[in-house]
């Protein structure tokens, strides 16, 4: 089975397939993709795993269902292959299929806590480190932002948590700037308003830092 | 010093590590395994006569179905047969085979496993094992209460993916893949040991049951154990308490009930989960204790920690606990600055190592060391070009000689 091999020895398990070995093995890749070969899901799994994981796992907040939506994002990529256009945007292209996913996971999830009134909150993943602190302040946190809608949820945490600008935030969900931030404005005013609301919530949660967006 | 970290970054950190490396290997091969599948391009008015399809089903099902729970009686199937409540499924010696439930729930017998369906109904499925294996994974989001019974043992689903074994007398254990389980019954504690990802609990020769033990639990008793039998013999009784205080002790530490888990770790002899819990229990031991108010022990845990697991990403944890201690409880900025440098050797990189630099710059200047000062300030702009405390680490290198 073909895999890519990281440039000058580079871990293979490393997200970066920088300059200009990682623009040719990205084209190459693209190339696997395109042709709709069987090899390719192990070299896209490689190049991206990584990636993918890291993005997911923060989106959702180590959340139980990380592996299937892990999974659902592979078999996305593998599928929309074909259609692949331009080989220098693959890291781009696969980072916009990862945060769709995720986000019609949560519409999904939205659409069941409205029929399953007593649907449980998404519990944290296995691998999620016991460390009490942390694991304190995700669960405060994850509450709050899980009242968010789906679009403004991914745009705060795109945000804060991963530090992207709006206009970066445009790009990988596929909006303009304008939506981009009135999304980020949203749910920035949104949570300080839940937060507000609640005393221990308030207490518990470090303040957001007022950033320009 | 304490200092308010911005929530985002508090958030990255307390993401940062991602899944195990374990999940990721499995993950490789399950994603591999389901890519490998021939896929045929969709379509299109396939696919907006299936999307209609669907559009119409769900607006009909929205319109008559009823908020939860679902109150469809629930069917079982095996080899093609229905089989109706109070049915008995042996699996053959040479094989082993599955069950399946009209709600999409799957149960796998082990060979020669043999499980009785004593319960099908809209809000509650119990099934007994009475020997074997079973490997059961149930549909979320059902609002059906799942049980498998096996002997003195009950284990009650509160999520999705689980196994069962049960040799029909003296070896008991479950293990859960997703989701969480409930396992009650005979000396378990009361109200049960909960059960997460990844985790397993095993019995040996546990203390005999009733003889109806496996029989549905009468009208009002639900799955409550019975308490710790007081005919046991006294090594077992302590054997049992003991391992039901650990037990305690990580259940109520995981709810965030730190003053009951401390108390339970206690019970359990502290010394005696110092040298037997895994490293991240014992990181978790430690915390609890900090959080309950008992700074020595949390040292001594910390420490314990750093004997037992040197070289670990917790004991490197460790190590940063140990400065807070040092500097926020002790008032020892020398100690704090000792442990800091000695978790930046361990863990050179990453959110944690940023903040750990941070604290150290902020010790080194109160203490007047420039030159050290600068040096560390030169790695923090080095290592985190994007960190929170850029402008301060270079105003100390332009203000240094």
């Amino acid at each position: 089975m073909l895999r890519l091999e990281p440039p000058h020895g580079q871990p293979n398990s490393s997200s970066s397939a920088s300059g200009a070995d990682g623009a040719l093995a990205d084209a190459l890749l693209a190339e696997l993709l395109r042709s709709g070969s069987r090899e390719a899901a192990a070299a896209v799994y490689d190049r991206f795993s990584t990636l993918v994981n890291r993005w997911v796992w923060r989106l959702l907040g180590a959340d139980l269902d990380h592996d299937d939506i892990v999974q659902q994002v592979f078999v996305r990529i593998l599928r929309a292959g074909r259609r692949l256009r331009e080989a220098d945007k693959l890291a781009g292209w696969v980072h916009a299929i990862t945060v769709n996913t995720v986000h019609g996971e949560l519409r999904r999830r939205q659409v069941r806590r409205f029929f399953w009134r007593d649907s449980p909150p998404a519990a944290l993943h296995g691998d999620f480190v016991r460390e009490v602190e942390m694991r304190d302040l995700l669960v405060r946190a994850k509450s709050v932002i899980e009242k968010l809608p789906p679009a403004e949820r991914i745009a705060f945490v795109l945000h804060y948590v991963d530090r992207h600008s709006a206009s970066e935030i445009a790009g990988i969900c596929g909006y303009s700037l304008s939506t981009a931030k009135r999304r980020l404005a949203g749910a920035t005013r949104r949570f300080e308003a839940i937060v507000a609301a609640s005393p221990e919530l308030s207490r518990a949660l470090p303040r957001l830092a007022a950033e320009e967006s | 010093m304490t200092q308010r970290r911005n929530l985002g970054d508090a958030l990255a950190a307390a993401l940062e590590t991602g899944p195990s490396r374990r999940t990721l290997a499995a993950q490789r091969e399950q994603i591999l395994a389901a890519t490998s599948k021939p896929t045929r391009p969709a379509r299109p008015y396939l696919v907006a006569g299936a999307c209609a399809a669907v559009a119409m089903v769900a607006a009909v099902w929205v319109a008559r179905r009823p908020l939860a729970p679902a109150n469809a009686t629930l069917q079982g199937a095996w080899q093609g047969r229905s089989l109706p409540e109070r049915s008995t499924v042996v699996a053959p010696a040479e094989r082993g085979e599955t069950l399946s439930f009209s709600d999409g729930s799957r149960v796998e017998l082990g060979a020669r496993a043999e499980i009785a369906l004593s319960k099908l109904a809209p809000e509650q499925a119990r099934l007994e094992l009475a020997h074997g294996h079973v490997d059961a994974t149930i549909r979320k989001g059902t609002g059906r209460a799942w049980t498998v019974a096996a002997g003195p043992y009950s284990v009650r689903v509160v999520g999705t993916a689980f196994s069962v074994d049960w040799d029909g007398s003296r070896f008991f254990a479950v293990t859960v893949r997703e989701g969480k389980v409930l396992v009650t019954g005979n000396d378990l504690r009361q109200g049960g040991v909960l059960l997460g990802p990844g985790e397993r609990l095993e019995r040996k020769d546990p203390p005999s049951a009733p003889a109806n033990a496996v029989a549905p639990p009468r009208e009002g008793q639900g799955d409550a154990p019975p308490s710790a039998s007081a005919d046991l013999t006294s090594s077992r009784a302590e054997a049992a308490v003991a391992t039901t205080s650990k037990d305690d002790f990580l259940v109520e530490a995981a709810r965030g009930n730190y003053a009951t888990a401390i108390t339970a770790a206690r019970r359990a002899g502290f010394d005696r989960l110092e040298r037997e819990l895994s490293a991240k229990d014992l990181l978790l031991l430690a915390n609890t204790a900090r959080y309950a108010g008992s700074a020595s022990e949390a040292n001594g845990a910390l420490l314990k920690l750093r004997a037992r697991f040197p070289g670990s990403a917790s004991s490197a944890h460790a190590a940063l606990l140990l400065a807070s201690q040092a500097e926020d409880r002790d008032k020892n900025p020398a100690e704090a600055e000792r442990w800091l440098r000695t978790f930046l050797v361990e863990s050179p990189q990453g959110e944690l190592a940023a903040g750990a630099r941070a604290r150290l710059l902020a010790l080194l200047l109160r203490r007047g060391a420039q030159a050290e000062a600068a040096q560390v300030a030169r790695d923090y702009l080095r290592l985190h070009p994007q960190g929170q405390h850029v402008a301060q680490a270079r105003a100390v290198l332009q203000a240094s000689p």
